[in-house]
């Protein structure tokens, strides 16, 4: 099977059409990486943008990356933080921070969830922190990968991660006790 | 993958997306990617036009060039035989004069 790089070098020397089979791959993936942080209504909305943002941007690819999940994500992020910024009418006031939309992913999990310890440590983590840890925990990336995403090296990304752990495992036993 | 990442997973799931959600995401994809198509195949055929004007040009000047060519051959041999024929005269004229009975 061809890897996601060879599709996208292709799609650059004049077959745009191996860029969808790339799209394949990794719409469900990016659906979820959408629907988790926006909703599934949002999520519905952007998709088709990270795609065109993505087609736009192909170019900069290094096919050497066989696997373009973490730059679809990086995309996706990109263009999840322009819909947080952009004004929407039933957005009574500007979120404190556009990029971490936390208070808005805990609104939509359900009653038990957002009463869960789990929850609330999650909330007391520095944004950064937390985005590392959502990463490797719900899109299931390697620290390395998650690095790729946010745009930091691997080092920070695993400190971060390190941290978040550290910091979710402390917060959570002292709650039991 | 610790526990409390599997517990974090299990607060990140969501419901598979449907069908037509995919489908309208990749159909903006796919608007784009054909007018790329389309712009690649007018620039490919605008080269090929280039191209065939081109030959046509390149037959006209080697057209030009066997026309010219036949030309300056044909006023070479017209030359030759203007030559050959002032030559001929001119040996019969004076073949003529040499036949002449003297005073």
């Amino acid at each position: 099977m061809e890897t996601d790089g060879t599709l996208i070098e292709r799609s650059c020397r004049g077959r745009p059409d191996a860029f969808v089979e790339v799209v394949r791959r990794h719409e469900i993936a990016v659906h979820g990486f959408l629907t988790r942080r926006a909703g599934s209504q949002a999520a519905a909305d952007l998709l088709g943008e990270v795609w065109l943002r993505a087609f736009a941007g192909r170019g900069g690819y290094d096919p050497a990356h066989p696997d373009a999940r973490p730059w679809l994500y990086g995309i996706a992020r990109n263009v999840l933080r322009a819909h947080w910024r952009a004004p929407r009418d039933d957005q009574v006031t500007a979120p404190e921070d556009p990029c971490d939309p936390w208070e808005a992913v805990v609104d939509r999990l359900d009653a038990a969830a957002r009463t869960g310890r789990l929850v609330g440590a999650l909330r007391a983590l520095p944004s950064a922190e937390r985005e590392v840890l959502l990463l490797v925990a719900w899109e299931q990336l390697t620290p390395a990968q998650a690095a790729a995403v946010l745009g930091v090296p691997p080092g920070t990304a695993r400190s971060r991660l390190h941290r978040a752990r550290a910091a979710l495992r402390l917060a959570l036993a002292l709650e039991e006790t | 993958m610790t526990q409390d990442d599997t517990d974090l997973g299990r607060l990140g799931r969501v419901a598979p997306p449907e069908h037509d959600v995919l489908d309208a995401a990749r159909e903006v994809l796919w608007a784009v990617v054909a007018q790329e198509m389309l712009s690649a195949g007018e620039a490919a055929g605008e080269a090929g036009q280039a191209g065939e004007t081109g030959s046509r040009r390149a037959a006209q000047r080697q057209k030009d060039q066997r026309q010219t060519d036949q030309r300056q051959k044909d006023k070479h041999q017209t030359d030759q035989r203007q030559t050959d024929q002032s030559q001929t005269d001119q040996r019969q004229k004076d073949q003529h004069q040499t036949d002449r009975p003297g005073p």
